[in-house]
């Protein structure tokens, strides 16, 4: 017996049909159809694909069967990004941010890197606008699409969270729901008229996955000392130079990027504590050189605090920068301190996690409020007892 | 809609009479269903497989028209959702993998079954610890049945990645199976256009 002839036998039994399940699904396709126009070309000439001479990365090949489609849905939301308002300045982008990395790169000190016995610790408070099923799911936009929509409720659910990571896998997440706002009223009095359930981490159910270990769940509370989780990532061996960092992501990447992931990235270097000065002036530099980026100087986080907004509306298929997606990274220019980024439907076009979203909703904001390193799950930066 | 027709040709007359699509639903949601439920839990296989078909419903006008069988793409679109549950794959299988063996009585003529009952906790430990990517390329290529060839598609990739991540995986397999090395002789498809058979 081979490893294959096990494989094959492997869960052999789950296999089988489930009415049930067919049946959700084949409703849930029905509706996406009947709500779907045929094309507007007869179908012997709908655009086919030229053939490639060579099969191109994933992504790129998502792109390229992206560009017609999205050409003019990219240049309305071009237009609806950076022509709408006397604030919105895209030129200076690049300079103000080559102003922010010489900023960033004076910062004294090494930066927050946590021994081996430490723990990163970061707090946020986000509002993003989510989809869930009592008992069942809760999902992020784009995340899942309810096969049964009179059973689930979506809005815009506020909270806090705490993190508290190290790169042994053990940490701690801490949540505390502030509050949920609907689209409409009328999604509102259904959603009281049904009890006012919460999405699933706020539910108060006692369930909870294997590799945590609960501290504190009640209604509106997810505490959870998490025993398998994501690490805070290693900065430390990444490059200076703003072009060979640029060149270090696409060989994590491995291959081309766009823009978009570019910029997504970089972010998530200056959005870390434990990155050191010289790294963060990269990153910034490294911005100033991606096409594309617009500059808001009038911009304000999640908790009001005033910045200046980069801002990129997102062209591929990619959860980095999806297409008809507006993401702003929010800075202080003058201390080059992180606050908050935010993402903003600004094109539904007519992908399905889009349905029933007005452009101009905010998918999801984050404001970066505190950071620091602590000896234990237990502290807080500043609290007796850490770093 | 002939029963018979191919599934670029649904897929193009659906451009028109978005209706035709429900031929590749009804052609493949139960073998697409099939591969989710050997990856994940019921609840999460239902909703990835009824999403697949949304998915690929809305791309529908960018399936290339030039491959006949739509099995690949959807695997692909599958596999792809299938990934922002991968933590989950693996707490079922390390679960799956915490469990003892039934002590097994060696019966004349089910010595098979019962390697396959021994193995069962260090396979699914194994399949636990495989990267995604060939996670992926061996499931794509035993639990959906695709060729090699296929996989590829299906993953976007070289075949020559596809050759070299199956051979990795298998190894890592056999190396955590305590199996021999020349076990690979049964199966696997050696070129890009053969299932795998066994």
């Amino acid at each position: 017996m081979d490893e294959l002839t096990l494989m094959r036998d492997f869960r052999a039994e789950r296999v089988r049909p489930d009415p049930t399940a067919r049946t959700l699904a084949r409703r849930a396709l029905e509706a996406r159809i009947e709500a779907a126009p045929p094309a507007a070309f007869p179908v012997d000439e709908a655009p086919r694909r030229a053939p490639a001479p060579r099969r191109a990365p994933r992504h790129r090949r998502r792109l390229f069967a992206f560009a017609a489609a999205t050409a003019l849905a990219a240049l309305l939301a071009g237009i609806l990004v950076f022509g709408s308002g006397p604030t919105a300045q895209p030129a200076g982008a690049a300079e103000v941010l080559r102003r922010t990395a010489a900023i960033a790169a004076a910062e004294p000190g090494p930066g927050l890197f946590p021994g081996p016995h430490q723990l990163l610790y970061e707090k946020t408070a986000q509002a993003e606008l989510q989809e869930w099923v009592p008992g069942r799911y809760t999902a992020s936009y784009g995340g899942f699409l309810s096969t049964d929509p009179a059973r689930a409720w979506g809005g815009r659910v506020s909270y806090t969270q705490e993190a508290w990571m190290s790169n042994k896998r053990r940490g701690r997440d801490r949540l505390v729901l502030g509050g949920i706002s609907f689209l409409s009223a009328a999604e509102r009095r259904r959603w009281k008229a049904a009890g006012s359930p919460l999405p699933g981490l706020f539910s108060g159910a006692s369930g909870h996955a294997p590799e945590e270990r609960v501290l504190e769940v009640g209604r509106g509370v997810h505490d959870v000392e998490v025993l398998d989780g994501p690490g805070y990532g290693q900065f430390g061996k990444l490059p200076t130079a703003p072009a060979a960092l640029r060149r270090a992501i696409e060989a994590r990447r491995r291959g081309k990027v766009d823009e978009g992931q570019v910029i997504g990235e970089l972010w998530e270097i200056l959005d870390k504590a434990n990155t050191s000065p010289a790294l963060r002036a990269a990153a910034f530099n490294a911005l100033a050189e991606e096409p594309g980026i617009g500059l808001d100087r009038d911009a304000k986080d999640l908790v009001g605090r005033s910045g200046y907004a980069l801002s990129y509306v997102g062209r591929g298929s990619s959860g980095d920068a999806p297409a008809g997606v507006r993401t702003e990274y929010i800075f202080d220019p003058a201390t080059a301190a992180i606050l908050g980024k935010r993402e903003t439907l600004v094109d539904p076009g007519r992908r399905p996690w889009t349905k029933g979203i007005p452009a101009g909703t905010v998918l999801r904001d984050v404001a970066y409020l505190d950071q620091g390193i602590v000896d234990s799950i237990h502290r807080r930066p500043g609290e007796a007892g850490t770093s | 809609m002939s029963a018979n027709q191919s599934d670029s040709a649904a897929i193009a007359a659906s451009l028109a009479d978005p209706g035709a699509f429900a031929a590749i639903f009804e052609r493949h949601y139960d073998a697409v269903h099939g591969y989710l439920r050997r990856r994940l839990d019921a609840a999460r296989a239902d909703e990835i497989a009824s999403q697949t078909f949304l998915v690929a419903f809305d791309r529908r006008a960018r399936f290339e028209r030039g491959r006949a069988d739509a099995r690949p793409w959807l695997f692909g679109i599958a596999t792809n959702l299938a990934h922002n549950h991968r933590r989950h794959e693996l707490v079922e299988l390390r679960a799956l993998a915490a469990l003892r063996p039934e002590a097994a009585l060696a019966v004349e003529g089910v010595e098979a079954r019962l390697d396959a009952e021994r193995l069962r906790a260090p396979l699914a430990r194994a399949l636990a610890e495989l990267p995604t990517e060939e996670a992926d390329v061996l499931c794509l290529l035993v639990w959906a049945e695709l060729s090699q060839a296929e996989v590829a598609d299906a993953l976007a990739i070289p075949l020559g990645t596809v050759k070299s991540r199956l051979s990795r995986a298998r190894g890592r397999l056999r190396d955590a199976l305590g199996l021999p090395a020349d076990a690979e002789a049964v199966g696997a498809n050696s070129n890009g256009g053969d299932r795998w058979t066994s």
